[in-house]
C-alpha cells in the first residue's frame, strides 16, 4: 500500500462471475491520479469504439481517488464512469453517501465491471475479497428499501426501477445522494448488477501523516468560517441559489422560455428553511452539511402513508430535500412554485433511482410540446396533478412513460420541437440558462458529458457567486471556462466535492459592495485577465497554491504543484475529448439548443448565446485545431496514450 | 411603476413584491429608504442591485432609468449546484 492508494483493483466479469485483482499501473496513477480520471483510461483501453452503452462487453468502473476515505473535507465521494445510453458520449458521475469511504476501507480503490448478469446479483466488497450475491429478492424494490435490507454497517451505490428498467437518465444512489447525470444507472440495469456495497476497517496510508493532520484541522476551520461553505450551503443548502438565479435572470422557467420568475421565492431556499428544515444532513466526513433533512409523508408501494426517512434509519422521519437543481428542473422549468410538490417529486426520482435534472428537463420540454399541440399528454405548465404518475411511469416505462423515458434528444427526433429541445450532446441542461451567463454557455456546449454545471461551474463567476464576471460579455470567457474544467477534472480524478472549489474565492469577496468601486475595479480586471489566465494555463507554477494539491501532497508523500495538478485535469479532459471523437461526436456537437442561442431573455438584445464569438477561441487555447481535435502536439505534452 | 423583489428577509417585513413610482435606480433607494429606514439601507448595502437581470453597476448605476413592469431584485452570492 501507498499514500492514498490501497494498491488494489477488482475486475469483476458478470457474464463468467470470473473476479480477478489487479492494479493500474503507476504511471496511469501518477498521470491521472483515480476517480474520473483513472476510471476514463480504463474505460478508453478496455472497450472498442463505437459498443453500445448496453452490449454485454461495456464496461462501467467504480472508482475512488486517492484523497478519498483520509477524512479531508469534502471528500467522500465517489465517480461512475461508462459510456452514456442517453448521450452517446463519456458518461461519468460522482456521488457523495457513505460507499466511497467504505470502498476503500475494504482496502479497494476501484471496481471495474463487464459483462452482464444471467439473474439479478449484487456485488459485496470486503477486506477478505469480493463476491456475487442474488439480487432476485431486491430486484424491483427502491433505492431506499434496497439499501435498508442490504447488510447493515456496508456503504451502498444501488439502483431502483429506472435503472432496472433502462430508463437513459437512470441514476446510482449512495444514501440520499445520487450519481445521478448521464444514465450510469441504466448501464448497471442492463448488468442484472444491482447494487455494489463494501464494507471494512482498513485506513489510507497518510506518507506526512503529522503535517496532513495538522493541515486537515485548519482547512476544516477555514471552510467553517467561510460565508460560502460555512454559511450560506449549510444555512439555505444549494437552495440558496433560487433567488440569485430568478434576479439575474437565469432561472429556467417554462421549458427555458424565461429566466425568471416573480413568484420565485416561494421555492427559494430560504423558504425551505424556514418553513420545512427539520435537520441538516451531509456526506461523511464533510464539515459543510448542506443536504437539506425534511419531513415528508409518501405512499409506499401497497398505498399506505408513512414519513419517508433516510436509508439507514439514522435520521427518524427524516429525509432529504431537493437541491438547486431538483428546484429547477421540476419547479419553475415546469411552472410549478409549489415546494411541497416538488418534495414529493424529488422522493420520487431519488427512490425510482433517476436524475430528476433531465427528468424535469425531458417533462419540461414535453409540457411545451403538449402546450403546442405536437403531443398528447396530461401534462400542463399551469396545473401539475399529472407530474408524479408520470414520474413513476418514466421509470417503469408505461404508456408515454416509455418515451419520456428515452430522454428529450430522443423525443424531439420522434415529436419534433428541435429548436426548444433543451440539451446539449443529449444531455438535458440543468438549471441555469446561459444566456444570463455566457461563459457557463460556453462551458454546456464543450463540456463532455454534454449540459452539465459542475465540470467548471462558470456560472459561480459570472451570475451566482460574490463575484460577478459580466455575465454577458464574451471576453476572458473561454480561458476562464478553461480554467475552471481542467480544475473540476483534477477536483473529480483527487476526488474531491465540486463545492470545495466555491471557497477559493476568498471571504474578503463577499463583504464588497456590489455597487462600489472595488467591486467594480475587480471585476474589469477579471474581464480583462485572458490573456494573463491563458499564460497561467500554459505554465507550471512551481508551488502549491490552493489546498487541493496540499492535501494531495501529504496524502501521496510527494510535493504536487498548482500547475501540475490542474494539467492532470487538463490531461483527464482532453482523454475524455479524445473518448468522445473515437466514439463519432464532432465539434458540431460542442453547440447549444437553437432557443438558447438565438431567443433573447434580456431587453434590447436580439440573441441569447453568442456561442460562435468564444468556441474558436476556446478551440485555440486548448491547443485543438479548427475542428476541435486535440493536435498531435497537445496529446504528446499531456503524455496521453491514444 | 417599477416592480421591487426584495430578497427574502426584506420580504418578511415588506412583503414579496412592492411597486415603488421611482424613475431612477437611486430614486428607488430614496423611497425605500424613507419608507422602511434602516431595515432597507442594510439590504441595499448586502445586495447587487439588479434590474430585469442585469446588475445596476454594469448599466447606469444609481441613475439607470426605470420604466413601467422593470423588475428591481435585491440579491445575495450563492452558490452549490
Amino acid at each position: 500500500m501507498s499514500g492514498g492508494y490501497m494498491d488494489k483493483a477488482y475486475d469483476v466479469n458478470l457474464s463468467t462471475g470470473q473476479i480477478r485483482e489487479f492494479q493500474p499501473s503507476r504511471e496511469d496513477q501518477q498521470l491521472y491520479l483515480g476517480g474520473k480520471g483513472l476510471a476514463t483510461r480504463l474505460l478508453f483501453d478496455h472497450t472498442r469504439a463505437g459498443l453500445d452503452p448496453y452490449d454485454e462487453q461495456m464496461v462501467m468502473v467504480f472508482a475512488t481517488g486517492p484523497v478519498t476515505g483520509t477524512g479531508a473535507p469534502q471528500s467522500n465521494r465517489f465517480v461512475v464512469c461508462t459510456k452514456s445510453p442517453l448521450t452517446g458520449a463519456i458518461g461519468t458521475s460522482t456521488c457523495g453517501g457513505n460507499f466511497a469511504t467504505k470502498l476503500k476501507k475494504a482496502g479497494v480503490d476501484l471496481v471495474l465491471v463487464r459483462g452482464k448478469a444471467e439473474r439479478p446479483v449484487y456485488l459485496e466488497i470486503t477486506e477478505a475479497g469480493a463476491e456475487l450475491k442474488d439480487a432476485s429478492a431486491l430486484w424491483g424494490k427502491g433505492t431506499m428499501e434496497t439499501q435498508s435490507q442490504l447488510p447493515k454497517d456496508f456503504g451502498k451505490a444501488v439502483i431502483g426501477p429506472a435503472g432496472e428498467h433502462l430508463v437513459r437518465y437512470a441514476g446510482i444512489v449512495s444514501q440520499e445522494r445520487m450519481a445521478g447525470r448521464t444514465g450510469c444507472g441504466a448501464v448497471m440495469g442492463s448488468k442484472n448488477l444491482k447494487a455494489v456495497i463494501a464494507n471494512g476497517r482498513r485506513q489510507v496510508e497518510i506518507s506526512e501523516e503529522e503535517r496532513y493532520k495538522e493541515f486537515q484541522k485548519s482547512m476544516t476551520k477555514y471552510l467553517l468560517g467561510h460565508p460560502m461553505t460555512g454559511g450560506i450551503l449549510p444555512a439555505l443548502g444549494t437552495a440558496n441559489i433560487v433567488a440569485t438565479a430568478a434576479g439575474r435572470n437565469i432561472l429556467p422557467c417554462n421549458n427555458y422560455q424565461r429566466g425568471t420568475d416573480q413568484r420565485a421565492m416561494a421555492i427559494s431556499g430560504e423558504r425551505l428553511a424556514a418553513k420545512y428544515l427539520k435537520k441538516r444532513v451531509g456526506c461523511m466526513s464533510c464539515p459543510v452539511i448542506c443536504g437539506r433533512g425534511i419531513e415528508l409523508r409518501v405512499q409506499d408501494a401497497e398505498g399506505k402513508e408513512r414519513l419517508a426517512g433516510d436509508p439507514d434509519g439514522k435520521h427518524k422521519g427524516v429525509s432529504k430535500g431537493p437541491e438547486y437543481e431538483t428546484l429547477g428542473l421540476l419547479g419553475s422549468n415546469l411552472g410549478c412554485f409549489d415546494l411541497e410538490r416538488i418534495f414529493q417529486w424529488n422522493y420520487l426520482c431519488d427512490d425510482l433511482g433517476m436524475d430528476s435534472i433531465s427528468a424535469g428537463g425531458t417533462l419540461g420540454f414535453a409540457t411545451e410540446l403538449t402546450e403546442r399541440g405536437m403531443l398528447e399528454s396530461p401534462l400542463s405548465f399551469d396545473h401539475h396533478e399529472a407530474v408524479a404518475g408520470l414520474l413513476r411511469d418514466i421509470a417503469y416505462r408505461r404508456g408515454l412513460g416509455n418515451d419520456l423515458a428515452e430522454g428529450t434528444r430522443r423525443m424531439a427526433a420522434k415529436y419534433g420541437g428541435h429548436d426548444f429541445a433543451i440539451h446539449v450532446k443529449g444531455l438535458e441542461l440543468p438549471a441555469y440558462d446561459p444566456r444570463g451567463c455566457y461563459g457557463q454557455g460556453l462551458e454546456y456546449a464543450t463540456t463532455n458529458r454534454g449540459g452539465c454545471h459542475i465540470q467548471g461551474a462558470t456560472m459561480y463567476l459570472e451570475a451566482t457567486g460574490p463575484i460577478s464576471v459580466d455575465p454577458l460579455s464574451t471576453k476572458a470567457k473561454p480561458e476562464l471556462v478553461i480554467l475552471q474544467q481542467n480544475l473540476s477534472a483534477a477536483l473529480c480524478s483527487s476526488v474531491y466535492c465540486m463545492f470545495a472549489s466555491y471557497a477559493m474565492i476568498p471571504s474578503l469577496a463577499f463583504r464588497l459592495d456590489p455597487q462600489g468601486l472595488a467591486y467594480g475595479a475587480l471585476t474589469k480586471l477579471l474581464l480583462n485577465s485572458g490573456p494573463i489566465i491563458g499564460l497561467v494555463l500554459k505554465s507550471k507554477a512551481p508551488v502549491p497554491l490552493l489546498w487541493f494539491e496540499r492535501f494531495l501532497s501529504y496524502i501521496i508523500g510527494r510535493k504536487v504543484t498548482m500547475g501540475e495538478y490542474t494539467e492532470i485535469g487538463e490531461r483527464v479532459f482532453n482523454l475524455e475529448r479524445l473518448y468522445n471523437l473515437r466514439e463519432g461526436l464532432t465539434a458540431a456537437d460542442d453547440t447549444l439548443p437553437p432557443r438558447l442561442l438565438n431567443e433573447p431573455t434580456f431587453p434590447g438584445l436580439d440573441h441569447g448565446v453568442p456561442l460562435g464569438e468564444m468556441l474558436p477561441h476556446y478551440y485555440e487555447v486548448r491547443g485543438w485545431d479548427a475542428s476541435g481535435v486535440p493536435t498531435p502536439r497537445t496529446v504528446a505534452r499531456l503524455s496521453i496514450r491514444t | 411603476m417599477a416592480i421591487l423583489i426584495p430578497n427574502y428577509e426584506l420580504a418578511e417585513k415588506i412583503g414579496q413584491r412592492v411597486d415603488i413610482d421611482a424613475n431612477t435606480v437611486d430614486e428607488l433607494i430614496a423611497q425605500g429608504t424613507a419608507r422602511w429606514g434602516e431595515v432597507f439601507r442594510q439590504a441595499i448595502r448586502r445586495a447587487a442591485i439588479v434590474v430585469n437581470g442585469r446588475a445596476v453597476r454594469l448599466l447606469k448605476g444609481g441613475r439607470t432609468p426605470l420604466g413601467k413592469d422593470d423588475t428591481v431584485w435585491l440579491i445575495l452570492p450563492s452558490g452549490g449546484g
